[in-house]
């Protein structure tokens, strides 16, 4: 842990972070952009997530909604960590002292961590079980866990910036 | 990017410094007794005696606005012929409609705690005008033009483009000054 902190006290120091913090047009723009790559990434998320659970694209084939909005996300995601990044390096101790920000952190890696188990495990069958209705259990609980964890990062990062 | 936010604030700027902010409500003072109306009532003292409320219902506010922005975007992805192409743009309307419905109403329940809570600021607020008025527009243009997409299962015709550009650039222009509400 503390060697976390070190680190986010360097960049604390650094005159980037004190750049952002003090400029008028910067810091707005890059959160103005985070939060719409959450719009961006939030819909095709939605969409595989239901087809996932069974309440959404029913009658198409899981791998046809996963392959037409997961390119999507993906795209989303990474305009979410570079903006992500460059925000929390503007205010690193904030950020590391926030319990907000720290729940956020724990939802994201979780979120990750769903995804991981589900896409090499049950999701590696889909052939078999695209067609069933409902879809296999592993497969809904990605979708809810999916769909619960993502709205808590949204949450979380609201409170972060809250409590700035 | 930098030159139009400057651009935007500068064109937010009151005639004279101590004046109103050029786009607010407040360039229109007799819609005052309805602000302050809204400030006294029950349920803005009630919301305002919290401290929980606010927070909650603005994180409310942008989860849906998320699922809304998101919800078209994919819609006019399709319009424009850039993504989800294995669907028809109303086979991809069939299933977000719902999800875009909602939406709107828990935006509209949201916001109106928001305004609630906040009457007096808005008045005075450059952004907030702006907002209302992008927000009729956008309200309007959803219901009435944009539900044409209902009918493009085959082809897409060339004003879909516009469809696409127009409901977009709506809700984003929506989002935009809802954001500047805290910066101007």
């Amino acid at each position: 842990m503390h060697h976390l902190l070190q680190l986010c006290q360097w960049m604390q120091d650094t005159s980037f972070s004190t750049t952002m913090r003090e400029s008028t047009a910067f810091w707005p723009i890059l959160e103005g952009t985070h939060l719409l790559g959450m719009a961006l990434m939030m819909a095709p998320v939605m969409m595989y997530d239901f087809r996932l659970i069974g309440v959404k694209w029913t009658a198409d084939p899981v791998s046809k909604v996963k392959w037409s909005f997961l390119p999507i996300t993906f795209g989303g995601f990474v305009l979410m960590v570079v903006t992500g990044a460059l925000l929390f390096w503007s205010e690193p101790l904030k950020c590391y002292k926030s319990i907000y920000f720290r729940i956020k952190v724990v939802a994201l890696i979780l979120a990750g961590l769903n995804a991981l188990v589900f896409h090499s495990t049950i999701d590696r069958t889909v052939a078999k079980w695209e067609h069933d209705s409902p879809p296999p259990f592993r497969a809904r609980m990605a979708g809810i866990l999916s769909l619960t964890l993502w709205t808590a990062v949204i949450f979380a990062g609201r409170y972060t910036a809250y409590n700035l | 990017m930098f030159h139009l936010l400057h651009l935007l604030q500068f064109a937010a700027q009151a005639d004279n410094v101590d004046g109103p902010a050029r786009f607010a409500f407040a360039q229109l003072p007799s819609l005052f007794p309805f602000f302050k109306w809204v400030d006294g009532t029950w349920l803005a003292m009630a919301i305002k005696g919290t401290t929980w409320v606010f927070p909650l219902a603005e994180t409310i506010h942008i989860l849906a606005l998320s699922v809304l922005l998101g919800s078209v975007f994919l819609i006019d992805l399709r319009l424009l012929g850039l993504a989800v192409k294995r669907w028809s743009p109303a086979q991809i309307l069939d299933q977000v409609r719902p999800l875009m419905n909602w939406a709107v109403v828990i935006i509209l329940i949201t916001g109106a705690l928001l305004f609630t809570a906040e009457a007096p600021k808005c008045f005075d607020n450059a952004a907030f005008g702006p907002k209302m008025i992008f927000l009729a527009l956008a309200l309007i243009f959803q219901y009435t033009l944009y539900p044409r997409v209902g009918s493009m299962r085959a082809g897409i015709p060339i004003w879909g483009r516009f469809l696409a550009v127009t409901s977009f650039g709506l809700w984003f222009a929506v989002a935009v000054c809802g954001r500047a509400i805290g910066f101007v």
